[in-house]
């Protein structure tokens, strides 16, 4: 027994309402939630505020008035998302993905990471931190 | 270009010639142990153009921070947010002995603005270095 033939019993895929239907002009809310998550990236990605203007086209002021959150948070949200895709491969029976979810924060892909990145933590990191600077005075990496 | 000579060696780091033992004790020791001691990326970075400080302990920022980014890189974390580049340039000729200032302890290459105007300088040696 399967499912019975006929063009009534066929799987339908039903579009969410973020996605863009093929052929169709994206709908303005479409339009800023695709702007939101470009200016989250950019913001992940260090960019200031008057290239990401550039970029969309906007003025700095508009740009702030607009995604203000973005601007302010855009890192967490681009990692948080990150992090559900994780959770989701995980799910997946992904083992990199849990892996990565479980390591320590600090670690690829951890919230803490961006922030604390180049912080060393406290005097083990240091330690090496030191060596490392030992060898490279004294191996002349920069002479 | 080759390195500036050392008279000795404190704590893994070389200390420079032509500079009075008291301001070896006094400024330049301490400012090894300072850096040492420090851990942020930001400050590092910082400390390491600052041209007011002992080239030794700059050219030691510089390598701590070239150290955390290339743990960031080996350990395949994020980068830190700091441009490596202005960093190396901003430190790397004060090691360098055909860059060195005759009257300061500093590079000729390092960018200082006018005193004039109130931007920090740096510090005048006691007496200038020999012509080469």
């Amino acid at each position: 027994m399967g499912r019975p033939k006929g063009s009534k019993n066929k799987p339908r895929l039903y579009l969410t309402g973020e996605e863009v239907e093929v052929g169709k002009k994206p709908t303005a809310a479409q339009r800023h939630q695709a702007m939101k998550r470009q200016v989250a990236l950019c913001v992940h990605d260090g960019m200031d505020e008057a290239s990401i203007a550039a970029v969309l086209d906007l003025t700095v002021e508009k740009l702030r008035a607009l995604f203000a959150r973005e601007l302010r948070h855009g890192r967490d949200l681009v990692r948080a998302e990150e992090l559900m895709r994780l959770d989701a491969a995980s799910a997946d029976g992904n083992v990199a993905a849990s892996k990565a979810i479980l390591s320590p924060p600090g670690a690829t892909g951890k919230p803490g990471a961006g922030a604390g990145a180049g912080k060393p933590s406290a005097g083990t990191d240091n330690d090496r931190i030191n060596k490392l600077a030992f060898r490279t005075i004294n191996g002349g990496k920069n002479g | 270009m080759g390195d500036i000579p050392t008279v000795e060696t404190y704590r893994g780091v070389g200390i420079h010639n032509h500079q009075p033992q008291e301001r070896i004790e006094k400024v330049v020791k301490p400012a090894i142990d300072y850096v040492l001691d420090l851990g942020q990326l930001e400050l590092l970075a910082q400390y390491a153009g600052d041209v007011t400080r002992p080239p030794e302990a700059r050219l030691l920022a510089l390598a701590k921070c070239e150290a955390i980014f290339d743990l960031a890189v080996s350990e395949r974390r994020e980068r830190p947010a700091i441009n490596m580049e202005q960093v190396i340039a901003s430190a790397h000729s004060a090691g360098s002995n055909a860059w060195r200032d005759r009257r300061y302890y500093c590079s000729m290459l390092d960018v200082r603005g006018p005193a004039l105007l109130g931007c920090p300088q740096p510090v005048r040696r006691e007496t200038p270095l020999p012509d080469a």
